[in-house]
């Protein structure tokens, strides 16, 4: 069984990542649950989306997957849409698991309010120190401000990150295993842009080795 | 077969395709908005796909619809079945001849909701038989049987999902023939009209049919009970006669016969926790919770169809058990069943709950909260932070920011309520909310909502605020969707009882919250205009352009002073506000503002402003009047900043910036 967690802030593109997520196991015959925050969360606060899905060779032995919800500190993987939400979902991620995380941060209007600058510096030396005691197993930072305007869209960030995600090995599959999804979910004209910000989410994971 | 990922919610409508619906209708609410949108979307054309005003109109189309032998869903989060709760009542009365199905949507730990009421509760009031699924896969499913049981026993039916079902999805076959339910026609009958002898007769009947839809519910497959094998078991089979296995002066603890019963989605978690448990100690208790403690039965019933709740197939589960722990989201619904259903059987299992606190009392279950109550139910050794491992939060974990919801950047919302704060400034006032995206103005910087309870209370609200407090100024906010809903008869009222305050529509031409429905005021429908002439054609698209029109609804309530603004002119909504508050301060009774601007959900975005970091003096008035999310503080810098990626170019800070520093696109200094 494959457990993802995705956080990140209402707005980002958090439920197309997971749907994107969904659709390639399934097209590789794997059952899948996926559960979104829908509703009021989403202007601008928190959210989460869920994916879990079992391998045909984990159905076959009778594998049974009924909630859509990742218990705590099962996911394998971690996908952080924004350094803090990373932190703050932390507690999903398995000891050893993957996370994934954007660099650049959203700052919340209660921190402008509150006069405190937050750029997500503090979070990502965190994340980092986790990695090196382990709790988290690998840590991949992608820079999705600049994959974006390499693209020239801010909508690409959730695209991207799977790209790293998938090379991080932590989805079972690779990164073109996202191509048909991607050609399904995803509007004609902007197909060609996200494919584009999915290699070089791909190529950022290479590049951190 | 064409397979798709479909959320809970559209796979509730596959099921209405599969059963042949005739007839939807709906009033926007989450977690359910989405049944009714993907019928729209899946419409093969001859089904009538409508949002009505609210949901007592929506029932009572649905109710008609049936009458005449049509198979209607009508759809509804929990709060709107408040709002069809009289016609509700009446309806398992009079009956129906086609079938009549409710699709309510539950929403624990309210993630958009003002309560956790309890749908099956609702039910049991209303005499009404209640389907509760745990997956998308039987809530799609139990559409079609929710039908034939409304039917077989001409009353309305409600399948009740909660929101990780509506908002969890699955694979589904969805290249599904839609076969129309073949419509029966009406037929006179006195039984249609609810007086009040007929109502003693009504209630006869219900009376009399509910323990026979009971004993069909004894047999339904999903109220089924299945026995755990668990590893180290006193005794693994199925035991049949209560018989202590070892005496109590033995100084051993003597193996116990435990039940466990789920509703909802709680079964799933249940399933997936039991599993996670016997890994674990298969696996030999690798994170040291231990084994099961002198366990010499463990059995499992699922209850699927909460009302009428099936006694017998209870007692049958219940009959040989010490102990039985209930998991269910909400209120303790089965929990008090069983504990009745004990009381007749006179059995002595010790039922645990919400009631007893040893299962979550308010708020949604969780595997890990499962995980918890279940190892200390089934004796092992406390495991709370055990199991799973969890990555509990350091000390040097940085503290994050809160993240509350809030207007998007570029919201009409945050110009009317800014301007409405700017012209009423320092002056006592009490604003009045109601259900909608504006509730978001309690958030800081605006924190302005002072009343929230309901559809339509932010009209009637201030009314009696007013009448009660009359030395201060009362304004009351209501969205135009909910204008519509419920918000015309506070109109009336105030119109009528010559209340003195300040009726404020804020008209965003769209249901934002549920995310963008069209509406009375919008004149957008669901359904096509296949099957209609081509002047009726023609006539509902002129509809479309002349829609019901707010203003001339308000005047034609009575109200004379009716202002019209757009809230992204600053300025002017100032001067609106001060004008319609004028009117209430001479005593001339109620005057309205209408704010009417799209929400970015339905209009494009306009070009950026730009800021001019020598200009800007960081003084913030723009962040402490707007709290925009697209503005925050450069790093480092000496000036705000504006995310590119998240503004949609309302231009308010540029009108609020009181040292010209941020410049409309395209503007030079
Ligand atoms: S124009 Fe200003 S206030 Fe409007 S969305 Fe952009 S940054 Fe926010
Ligand atoms: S942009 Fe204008 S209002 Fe905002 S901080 Fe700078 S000077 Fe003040």
């Amino acid at each position: 069984m494959i457990n993802v967690v995705i956080a990140g802030v209402g707005g980002q593109g958090t439920v197309l990542a997971s749907k994107l997520i969904a659709y390639a196991a399934m097209e590789r015959g794997d059952f899948v649950r996926t559960a979104e925050t829908i509703g009021m969360a989403q202007r601008g606060g928190s959210v989460l989306g869920h994916v879990r899905f079992l391998t045909t060779s984990e159905l076959g032995q009778g594998k049974e997957l009924l909630s859509p919800l990742v218990p705590k500190a099962q996911a394998d993987l971690l996908i952080g849409f924004e350094p803090g939400e990373a932190v703050r979902a932390l507690d999903f991620l398995r000891p050893g698991g993957v996370v994934v995380v954007a660099t650049g941060a959203v700052a919340p209007v209660t921190a402008t309010l509150a006069k405190k600058s937050y750029d997500g510096q503090a979070e990502l030396a965190y994340l980092q120190s986790q990695a090196t005691s382990k709790r988290i197993g690998e840590l991949v930072m992608v820079d999705g401000q600049n994959i974006c305007e390499t693209c020239g869209s801010p909508r690409v960030l959730n695209v991207a990150l799977l790209g790293a995600a998938a090379s991080s090995g932590a989805l079972g599959f690779s990164a073109d295993q996202f191509d048909k999804a991607i050609e399904a979910q995803i509007k004609e004209r902007f197909i060609a842009l996200n494919k584009q910000a999915l290699r070089l989410g791909a190529a950022a994971f290479t590049l951190k080795i | 077969m064409a397979k798709e990922l479909l959320m809970g919610n559209q796979a509730i409508a596959l099921g209405a395709l599969k059963a042949g619906v005739n007839v939807v209708c709906g009033y926007p609410g989450t977690p359910s908005t989405e049944v009714l949108e993907a019928l729209a979307a899946r419409n093969p054309g001859g089904i009538h796909v409508e949002w009505s005003t609210n949901e007592k109109v929506a029932l009572e189309v649905g109710a008609g619809a049936a009458f005449s032998g049509a198979r209607a869903l009508v759809t509804m989060k929990q709060v709107g079945l408040n709002v069809a709760a009289d016609p509700l009542m009446s309806l398992p009365y009079v009956g129906v001849s086609g079938g009549l199905v409710l699709l309510v949507a539950d929403d624990p730990a309210p993630m958009s909701s003002q309560t956790e009421q309890d749908t099956r509760q609702f039910a049991q009031f209303a005499k009404i038989p209640v389907l509760d699924p745990a997956t998308p896969e039987e809530a799609c499913a139990m559409i079609s049987e929710a039908f034939e049981l409304s039917e077989r026993y001409r009353t309305p039916v409600i399948v009740r999902p909660s929101t990780r079902i509506c908002h969890g999805s699955a694979v589904f076959e969805t290249d599904i023939p839609y076969q129309p339910h073949q419509v029966g026609g009406f037929e006179r009958s006195p039984h249609w009209i609810v007086l009040p002898r007929r109502a003693f007769e009504g209630h006869k009947e219900i009376i009399e049919r509910l323990p026979i839809i009971e004993q069909e519910f004894c047999d339904h497959p999903l109220n089924a009970i299945e026995y755990v094998d668990l590893p180290g078991l006193a005794k693994a089979s199925k035991i049949t006669s209560k018989q202590p296995l070892a005496s109590a002066s033995s100084g051993q603890p003597i193996p116990r016969r435990l039940g466990i019963v789920a509703s909802g989605i709680s079964y799933a978690y249940l399933k997936d926790a039991l599993s996670m448990l016997i890994d674990e100690t298969k696996s030999g208790g690798k994170h040291g919770i231990g084994t099961f403690a002198a366990i010499e039965e463990l059995r499992i019933l699922r209850i699927a169809t909460p009302f009428p709740f099936p006694d017998q197939r209870a007692t049958e589960f219940m009959a040989d058990l010490d102990e039985i722990l209930v998991f269910e989201e909400l209120e303790p619904v089965v929990e008090r069943e069983l504990l009745r259903v004990c009381g007749r059987n006179h059995l002595s299992a010790a039922i645990k709950g919400k009631l007893t606190k040893d299962t979550t009392v308010a708020g949604e279950n969780t595997v890990n909260s499962l995980l918890q109550q279940l190892s200390v139910f089934l004796g092992m050794e406390d495991s709370a932070q055990k199991l799973p491992a969890t990555i509990s939060p350091e000390s040097t974990a940085p503290e994050l920011p809160t993240r509350p919801p809030m207007f998007c950047a570029g919201c009409p919302h945050r110009g009317s309520f800014s301007a409405t704060k700017r012209a009423l400034k320092g002056r006592p006032a009490v604003f009045s909310g109601d259900i909608g995206c504006y509730t978001l103005a309690n958030a800081q910087p605006l924190d302005m909502i002072d009343t929230c309870i309901c559809m339509g209370g932010g009209f009637t609200v201030p009314q009696g605020m007013a009448w009660a407090q009359p030395d201060v100024l009362h304004l009351g906010f209501v969205g135009d969707s909910t204008f519509f809903a419920s918000g015309l008869t506070g109109v009336v009222n105030a119109v009528y009882n010559r209340a003195n305050l300040v009726l404020v529509v804020l008209d965003n031409s769209t249901t934002a919250m549920t995310g963008a429905q069209p509406h009375a005021g919008t004149g957008e429908r669901m359904s096509g205009t296949d099957g209609y002439s081509a002047t009726a054609k023609a006539d509902m698209e002129r509809d479309a352009q002349n829609a019901l029109r707010i203003p001339d609804v308000l005047h034609a309530l009575g109200i004379e002073h009716v202002d019209i603004v757009d809230p992204l002119d600053f300025d002017a909504s100032v001067e609106a506000i001060k004008k319609a508050v004028a009117v209430v301060d001479a005593g001339n009774g109620v005057s309205a503002v209408i704010f009417r601007s799209p929400c970015i959900a339905v209009c494009p975005p306009k070009p950026i402003p730009w800021v001019d970091p020598e200009a800007c003096t960081l003084c913030r008035v723009c962040v402490n009047t707007l709290g925009c999310p697209a503005i925050s503080i450069a790093p480092q810098a000496k000036t705000i900043q504006i995310d590119a990626g998240l503004c949609y170019g309302c231009d308010l800070c540029v009108q609020i910036c009181p040292f010209n520093a941020i410049h409309k696109a395209g503007d030079s200094k």
